[in-house]
């Protein structure tokens, strides 16, 4: 049995992150001084990732669309730089405050603004799908 | 989506959220949603807490675009391994260990267009279909409800060995059955 072999089937159970105790160890080191072996572990976990395709079911919500958007507004917010008061030999932002405002009184407008997106993509494919079944073209 | 954007390709969309592009970004959740909420639904069997897990992973990648290597693997697969990773780990109750998983994920195709995602798909089903259930029981249950090689032999009463091999020789199968 070679190096490689020995590990073959523990590489498929480590790219679906099952493998544990002693043979995970074992593997991880190996695989520090494999290349053949990291790319083996690539590509199992792109069979396995395939098993993903398998599944079919509902789309997510339309709220998950304006969850996220509302997520990334609040952090791009967060994320902007503060300028700091030192007067009165305090330090206190001057912009938390406002942005608190700001992102509770925008958040939801940005969410709803996602939201009836989303939407609209919905109206443009049903709308797409009636003028295919009655032989139009779509605007 | 409209019909421009559905061309630009994955590379190109991911560099334009790493420069902070909310358009492209939305573009890529309407591109893998489906993909990321069908894995995380399909382990978790709970509406609300598969929500979580896509809100999750698409916050992660927002955070940290420039973690996925687009030189070295398709995004749709990534996408549906850290779905699938993230669902586990909250059935478990897990806690996360790090930001993002930093994996690669060689696919081919890159699963970028809706008709490599179909056609891959349609591939799958029919090779699960055809494949042994004793199999396709095992490669299911290490993949959706991440058992061990242990707990799949203790559950199934199968030697270890038998169920190490399975689920390789599953994995290549899968391999095969994309392979033009």
């Amino acid at each position: 049995m070679t190096v490689h072999s020995r590990f073959a089937e523990d590489l498929a159970f480590y790219a679906l992150g099952t493998l544990e105790g002693k043979e995970q160890v074992e593997l991880e080191k190996h695989l520090k001084e494999c290349a053949e072996c990291r790319h083996e572990l690539e590509q199992l976990r792109g069979d396995a990732a395939l098993l993903a395709l398998s599944v079919s079911g509902p789309a997510p919500p339309q709220r998950a669309r304006g969850r996220l958007y509302l997520a990334i507004f609040v952090q791009r917010f967060a994320e902007l730089p503060s300028k700091t008061d030192e007067r009165n030999g305090t330090v206190f932002s001057r912009c938390f405050v406002s942005r608190c405002c700001v992102t509770i009184a925008a958040g939801p407008v940005w969410a709803a603004n996602a939201e009836l997106h989303g939407r609209r993509g919905d109206h443009r494919s049903a709308f797409g799908a009636i003028n295919a079944c009655t032989g139009r073209n779509a605007a | 989506m409209a019909s421009a954007e559905k061309t630009i390709s994955d590379k190109e969309l991911v560099s334009r959220v790493r420069a902070g592009d909310q358009n492209a970004m939305g573009t890529l959740y309407d591109r893998y949603s489906p993909l990321v909420y069908a894995v995380a639904l399909r382990v978790l069997a709970d509406t609300g807490a598969a929500e979580d897990v896509l809100q999750e992973v698409f916050m992660q990648l927002w955070r940290n675009p420039a973690r996925f290597d687009a030189s070295r693997g398709s995004l749709g697969a990534w996408l549906a391994v850290i779905a699938r990773n993230r669902a586990i780990d909250a059935l478990r109750k897990h806690r996360y260990e790090s930001d993002i998983e930093d994996i690669v994920v060689s696919v081919e195709p890159d699963l970028a267009s809706e008709a490599d995602r179909s056609r891959a798909a349609k591939n799958v089903r029919n090779l699960l279909n055809g494949m042994h259930p004793a199999q396709r029981q095992a490669l299911e249950m290490s993949f959706f409800e991440g058992l061990t090689h242990t707990e799949i032999a203790t559950k199934t009463g199968e030697p270890l060995g038998t169920i190490k091999t399975r689920i390789r020789a599953g994995l290549l199968a899968l391999r095969k059955a994309l392979k033009p």
